[in-house]
């Protein structure tokens, strides 16, 4: 008999069968699980290394601002697949040295 | 003196935790570091009950696993120092989340206080929380609403803290069930644990045993270094038959196990307001990010704030331009004078090149600092992060990835971080065209121009020009992605991701002013940096007579080493219709950084304007104070018509309805056509008929030279990042293909209008 699946796999099974983007209060609703369960769950897999945390990238130090970029600020985190066949990611710039 | 005992408080981040610290121990605190890290120790002392207790604040964690210093440090502390209780404070807006840590302590068999903190804020979301039942859940553990920046509940808790700390035994909490079969194998390693007299003192068997399935690197380590090689094979084969006989690893099994409690724990004694866990921002997004309404939406609120941006920094531009062009220049003049210098070469380099220059750029600062209020607004109320979303169905109609539209919102400000901000993405072809494409949108620096031409040849209808021009470069930018989606880059369906998106709310003043002030502060040092080594270069380059029978510092401008340059390429931009070599030139320096091109044109067209007008006219100079009362009066008056344009902006959007024509605020009776342009604006119009052929079609060609600046490459930094980032040929294609599109788009808008009869 196959075991039942974990809540947890269900998330991961979500985020493999989705076909649009969906906010992660549409994923909590549509896997019925409270949405800070369902971040601390998504945690889970992002240290598993099965889905990865994207937020707004780094910034480019080109301007020499030691605090930030102020154009590249209050963009969302948002989660994805981790599919295995992805690049290699980018080297840092290194223009900071 | 008895010692003090120890407890500790432990939680999440950003759940009030060192708040309630703070009222526990007042000013009796000390700050260190944990011994060998870098992470901050506070500890202080609570006087409760006649008894004193030494109070340690724990990292903010998510759980007591070993995956970051933080949550070692609170684990060893509790599992090594052993504290007479820990406070175990929870967000209680978010118990489903926060009670995941509270669980974990509560399975090392300390006993516990748990703190419902921030009750208050569940309450406003209507979330009640019944803490006698989830204490009787808990077998009598301690639980207490509290409110930390209220000191609300303080006193329970520090009933709550005596009480568990009074040295009388305490039920523990019933443990965890994790059901078969990972009962099995954790009561098999607990007994191998507890058969080591060393082991089972030093930990909890039953922790230790969950721990070791947990697959926690930091004690298999220990582990390991003190020989206990045996205790760890024997793990890594009841690991090895979970996953034989469940398909799933055991630390998943164990985490999704404890959710599974937590979940069974707060069943009916957690209520949610009706409508479930449908949050209000949740209903307002079935509508801001509906499939259909959704675009419009977005595009709607986007010509809102170019209609704000253009009409409500109007007076402020005006007040600066003036500022700049009559007292300042005049003063200026008046100094050098003073100390002999008014006749020199100098004089005119820092009146003609430096004020001209970067005071030309420095008019715009108003214009940038309302844009800039207006996408902080939208920012801080979370909408932007929406966009986002609601634009990934039309990225993924082209073939990209939703990502992709965080740097081309980026591009927005500047165009630079938004090339960085591409390696959020993954595959290295969304990047590379993602960057490609980027470079369409349209910057904060090339606003400038387009108020200076849409004032100048569009009156009232300038806030439309500028939102055409912001969705054309949208427009084209999507346009190349898809055509190079199906070509060079062969089409490979993007990834869907999950976005969080923050609640709505009120924008906060502080951070809106903080971003304004940030982004504002970088356009000015653009402006007294890059763009006033352009202006200096480019009054030498103005100063230098190639033609005529002119000299140094005193030649035609069109007979200047800048001019003929110029000169030479403006047949190239005739069939655009601004074939001009002012126009040329202005678009040369716009490769520098596009604040150039409105500078250029004010040392250029200015200086035209002046040497056509005579210099010898003879009008009377203003004295100083005469001056000063009017930037006093002019400052006044511009203050109240930015506040009567800021009102207007709910008529001008109201009447974009059909049938809808709404009067707009006149408070100073100036009637409509009573905007003056500026002398720029004035030379520019003037110019671009004589170019063009009329009137009418000097509009038209303004229009065009505005197209081209929006699509050709932005500046030279953008073009060092695109190197940077993907290597000097990429850069060259890139840069070659903007200027092609732009030239070729350019020349569509005046061609194109021509021949549907416009001009």
């Amino acid at each position: 008999m196959t075991p039942m699946p974990t809540t947890l796999r269900q998330v991961l099974q979500a985020f493999e069968e989705a076909r649009a983007p969906r906010t992660l209060s549409q994923l909590a609703r549509e896997l019925d699980l409270p949405p800070g369960m369902l971040e601390g769950m998504i945690d889970h897999w992002v240290r598993k290394g099965r889905l990865r945390e994207t937020g707004s990238g780094p910034a480019c130090t080109t301007c020499g601002r030691s605090a930030g970029c102020p154009f590249i600020a209050k963009m969302p985190r948002s989660f994805e697949l981790v599919t295995g066949d992805e690049d290699a990611p980018p080297p840092l710039c290194g223009c900071c040295g | 003196m008895a010692t003090p005992q120890t407890i500790a408080l432990a939680g999440n981040p950003n759940v009030g935790k060192s708040t309630l610290f703070n009222a526990l121990t007042g000013e009796r605190q000390h700050v260190g570091n944990w011994p060998g890290k870098t992470v901050e120790k506070m500890a202080g002392t609570a006087h409760i009950g006649g008894r004193s207790f030494t109070v340690i604040d724990l990292p903010g964690t998510y759980s007591l696993n070993a995956y970051s210093s933080e949550e070692i440090i609170a684990r060893d502390f509790i599992t090594n120092e052993h504290p007479s209780a820990i406070v175990a404070v929870a967000d209680a807006a978010n118990l489903e989340r926060n009670l995941y840590l509270a669980l974990q302590v509560l399975e090392l068999g300390v006993p516990v206080v748990l703190a419902l903190n921030m009750a208050d804020t569940a309450r406003q979301r209507g979330i009640t929380i019944d803490a006698a039942a989830l204490s009787a859940r808990l077998n009598g553990t301690p639980v207490v609403e509290t409110v930390g920046s209220r000191t609300t509940g303080l006193d329970a808790l520090r009933a709550a803290i005596v009480a568990q700390t009074d040295g009388a035994p305490h039920l523990l909490p019933v443990p965890v069930d994790y059901g078969q079969p990972l009962e099995g194998e954790i009561a098999a390693l607990q007994a191998q644990i507890q058969a080591d007299p060393i082991l089972s003192y030093q930990f909890r068997p039953r922790w230790l045993a969950t721990k070791l399935l947990e697959h926690d690197e930091d004690l298999r380590a220990r582990l390991a270094g003190a020989g206990y090689h045996a205790l760890i094979e024997a793990t890594d084969a009841a690991m090895e038959r979970l996953a034989t006989q469940t398909g799933e690893d055991a630390e998943t099994l164990i985490t999704d196990r404890r959710y599974q409690v937590i979940a069974g724990l707060l069943r009916g004694i957690v209520t949610r307001p009706a409508g479930g866990r449908e949050t209000r921002s949740d209903r307002a997004d079935r509508i801001v990010t509906h499939p259909i309404w959704g675009v419009p939406i977005f595009l709607l609120l986007m010509w809102i704030v170019f209609q704000f941006t253009a009409y409500v920094s109007a007076p402020f531009l005006d007040w600066i331009d003036a500022l700049v062009g009559g007292p300042l220049t005049r003063w200026a003049q008046a100094a050098l004078d003073a100390v002999r210098l008014g006749d020199t070469w100098l004089a005119a380099l820092i009146v003609d090149g430096v004020i001209a220059g970067v005071g030309g750029v420095l008019v715009f600062v108003p214009v940038l600092f309302f844009l800039y209020v207006a996408v902080a607004v939208l920012e801080d109320s979370g909408y932007m992060a929406r966009s986002a979303f609601v634009m990934d169905r039309v990225m993924r109609s082209i073939g990209l990835h939703g990502k992709s539209f965080l740097p081309l919102i980026v591009g927005f400000g500047c165009t630079v971080p938004a090339i960085y901000a591409t390696r959020t993405l993954e595959d290295e072809d969304d990047r590379k065209l993602t960057a490609f494409i980027t470079t369409f949108m349209s910057c904060g620096a090339r606003l400038p121009v387009y108020v200076v031409f849409g004032a100048a040849f569009f009156g009232a209808r300038a806030g439309n020009l500028i939102f055409g021009l912001y969705l054309l470069g949208v427009v084209i930018a999507l346009l190349t992605g898809f055509v190079m989606k199906r070509t060079i880059y062969r089409h490979k369906a993007p990834q869907p991701f999950v976005l969080e998106l923050p609640p709505y709310r009120l924008p906060n003043v502080s951070n809106v002013l903080r971003q304004v002030r940030e982004r504002t502060a970088s356009f000015v040092r653009n402006a007294a940096t890059i763009i006033l080594a352009a202006s200096i270069v480019i009054w030498f380059l103005l100063a230098l007579p190639v033609r005529g029978e002119g000299t140094f510092n005193d030649v035609s401008t069109g007979d200047s080493l800048f001019g003929s340059v110029s000169r030479a390429l403006a047949p190239l931009f005739a069939p655009a219709g601004f074939g001009s070599w002012e126009a040329a030139g202005s678009l040369i320096t716009g490769f520098v950084a596009k604040e150039a091109v409105v500078s250029t044109m004010s040392q250029i067209y200015v200086e035209e304007t002046a040497e056509s007008a005579g210099d010898g006219a003879d009008t009377e100079t203003p004295s100083f104070g005469d001056d000063l009362r009017e930037i006093a009066r002019s400052f006044g008056e511009a203050a109240i018509l930015t506040v009567q344009e800021t009102a207007n902006i709910v008529p001008r959007t109201a009447n974009l309805l059909p049938l809808v024509n709404l009067g707009l605020g006149d408070w100073l009776n100036r009637g409509e056509d009573a905007e003056e342009l500026t002398s720029l604006q004035s030379a520019l119009t003037a110019s671009f008929a004589r170019t063009a052929g009329s009137a009418e079609r000097g509009k038209l060609a303004a229009v065009a030279f505005n197209v081209f600046v929006l699509l050709y490459v932005p500046c030279m930094a953008t073009v060092a990042a695109m190197r940077h980032e993907f290597g000097g040929r990429w850069m060259l294609y890139q840069a070659t293909y903007t200027l092609f599109v732009a030239w070729l788009a350019a020349t569509l808008v005046f061609q194109g209008g021509l021949l549907l009869g416009i001009g």
